[in-house]
């Protein structure tokens, strides 16, 4: 490994009175490494940032930053930045006075404090805001205002928990791409926290997807998007066809194995996961892999559905079609609009994709 | 939906209100101007004189005593308030109700059951021999303090989230977050909180009638003391006196500080 580790974690576990929100989480952070937790709320995600931050004493576990163990230590000896949600700037002091607060804290001479504030504050182009109250900024200005307070002690870590949430869609987009190119040019380790799938997929180097207080997958977004471990990680990650079936036989010479639907139909299917025949599967399809067409049959090596098309979203450049496949199974298909081929309403279709992006996931239970 | 007619209603209904309670002082007021030995509304002529005495060491001096209480209670008030108003917005324990029952207490009692209260306990710890200014002080802070508590606890409530959080992960341990960063947010409240225990101390008389001893009385006891002998015209100067002290001490933290949250809900912006 050519990269240091700047965070580990290591077993954390959280639990208010009898419930458990964090449960025995293990994670990994590099050196300049952008990592997002990922998650619907109640997961555990923001918890464990509390953990790390020192806001909360895990009940269990060790957080190591750069090998020191910090738990037990409270935040203000942890060299951790945090940007919190609601921006928690200071309203009785400036922008310059909430950046300097921090070098302030770790006495440094006046002149050098003046110097860093100035360099930060120009690199989130806030340089002429400098004596403004933050009650007289925008949303976006407050919170490059908290991004370079959090920065400017040049921290160990950096921690973000939703900070983009409070923000207009397209103020949050230019954002996404703002906070990662700093980050990038700073070279902090960071850790991402959202319920914003597409936050994680624009910005991270790896995403951890989190349920239940813990870790379901940690991977590359293209590895999550791709290759999603569980049915749970392909719903919150992007739309998905999921196909009800059992698997009846395993792997065949190209490495594909068998499922029956529940309409008794068989279909190839492609494992990722070890998933035992006999199992309940759900065949997983994303909308982009398949395509419609009228009168059946596909290629070679494609598996073809026949369904009835039950809506069409024109989208602009793509269309978005939803359809029922046999046995009422809800289906979705996103085609370019280019060919010029329209379809209607009711029309008898039949939905194709190639046998490599069917996957076959365990079925376990939907707590979405 | 019927026109202008409630609205006039009200209005005649606010300027009663206010009749009835500025007309008597303004009375008070003119009365002290007058040239004649009898207190009587129109007065009979017109004259300094009764300001002189007014202005004498005879009343200056239980005003100054006034003063100096009021101030001192106002200050310690806020600070018994100031952690009672943290633990209670801050923490849920074990016996808390009681903590806000016994903060609250002073308020809800007759400060005359209050007042006979302190005494005997003056009386049974043996403290009775700082009858005067420190007994007084005592009970002053007993029943100022609820009303630094209540503003202290809405200021609380009313810090943003997160920014003692903030603080700590930029390196301010406990001591320099609550100089820093608490203390200036929840100055409103504590300048509310010392304005009322001030003007709450300097309008007090019945707790003063058990903890004050002559020599060594407030303004007010001394004003009751001398009704015995009747409405003179230098009670009514020394009353205009001790009305304007807490007027002007108001309009001046007015300028200052926001008191508007505290007596009328004001939002904050």
């Amino acid at each position: 490994m050519s990269k240091g580790i700047v965070l580990r974690l290591d077993g954390i576990k959280v639990s208010y009175g009898a419930t458990t929100v964090v449960d025995g989480l293990d994670l990994a952070v590099e050196d300049g490494e952008f990592v997002t937790l990922l998650g619907p709320s109640g997961c555990g995600k923001t918890t464990t940032l509390g953990v790390i931050a020192g806001f909360l004493q895990p009940a269990g576990g060790e957080v190591l930053l750069r090998g020191k163990p910090l738990v037990g230590l409270p935040p203000f000896r942890r060299d951790i930045g945090v940007v919190f949600q609601d921006y928690a700037l200071f309203p009785h002091m400036s922008v310059a006075g909430n950046v300097a607060f921090g070098l302030k804290m770790r006495r440094m001479p006046k002149a050098d404090i003046e110097r860093r504030v100035a360099e930060i504050l120009s690199l989130v182009r806030l340089d002429d805001y400098a004596q403004r109250l933050p009650q007289h900024l925008s949303g976006g200005q407050r919170q490059r205002v908290a991004l370079a307070r959090a920065l400017v002690i040049r921290p160990s870590l950096l921690l973000l928990d939703e900070p983009l949430s409070n923000l207009d869609l397209k103020l949050r987009e230019e954002l996404r791409l703002e906070i990662v190119g700093l980050q990038r040019q700073l070279g902090i380790a960071t850790i991402f926290v959202t319920h914003d799938q597409s936050e994680a997929l624009v910005m991270s180097d790896r995403i951890a997807v989190m349920r239940n207080g813990r870790i379901e997958q940690l991977d590359t977004p293209n590895g999550i998007y791709e290759r999603p471990a569980s049915k749970f990680v392909a719903t919150f990650i992007g739309a998905m066809t999921f196909i009800p079936a059992s698997l009846v036989g395993g792997r065949d010479r190209d490495g594909f194995g068998t499922a029956r639907t529940a309409t008794g139909r068989s279909l190839p299917v492609r494992l990722d996961k070890t998933v035992s025949v006999g199992q309940p599967v759900a065949i997983a399809i994303r909308p982009e892999k398949a395509r419609l067409v009228r009168g059946g049959g596909g290629l070679n090596g494609e598996v073809s559905l026949p369904g009835r098309v039950v809506n069409v979203a024109y989208l602009g450049s793509r269309q978005e079609i939803r359809i029922d496949l046999e046995g009422g199974v809800p289906g979705m298909v996103e085609m370019s609009c280019d060919d010029g081929e329209v379809f209607h309403r009711g029309e008898e279709v039949f939905l194709v994709v190639d046998r490599k992006y069917c996957v076959a996931l365990p079925e376990t239970e939907t707590a979405v | 939906m019927s026109g202008p007619r409630p609205w006039t209603i009200l209005k005649v209904a606010v300027a009663a209100i206010y009749a009835f309670m500025l007309g008597p002082i303004l009375i008070t007021v003119i009365v002290s101007f007058n040239a004649g030995t009898r207190s009587v509304f129109p007065p009979e002529g017109w004259s300094l004189k009764w300001w002189g005495v007014a202005l004498s060491a005879e009343w200056l001096e239980p005003i100054g005593f006034s003063l100096r209480l009021a101030a001192l209670t106002a200050i310690l008030s806020c600070v018994v308030a100031l952690p009672l108003a943290f633990g209670l917005t801050r923490h849920r324990f074990p016996g808390r109700n009681v903590v806000v029952i016994l903060v609250l207490g002073p308020l809800l009692l007759p400060t005359l059951a209050t007042g006979l209260g302190l005494l005997r306990v003056f009386e049974l710890t043996g403290l009775i021999g700082f009858m005067g200014f420190w007994t007084l002080l005592v009970g002053h802070v007993v029943i100022c303090t609820p009303f630094a508590v209540r503003t202290i606890a809405v200021s609380l409530h009313g810090l943003p989230a997160n920014v003692e959080a903030a603080a700590a992960s930029l390196g301010a341990g406990r001591t320099v977050i609550l100089v820093r960063i608490v203390l200036p947010l929840i100055r409103n409240g504590l300048v509310a909180g010392a304005l009322f225990a001030f003007i709450h101390s300097f309008t007090d008389i019945n707790l003063s009638l058990f903890l004050a001893r002559p020599g060594a009385s407030p303004i007010t006891v001394k004003i009751l003391g001398f009704l015995e002998f009747g409405f003179a015209p230098t009670l009514a100067a020394v009353s205009a006196i001790t009305l304007v002290i807490p007027l002007l001490l108001v309009l001046l933290v007015q300028k200052t500080a926001k008191l508007g949250d505290f007596i009328y809900g004001e939002s904050r912006v």
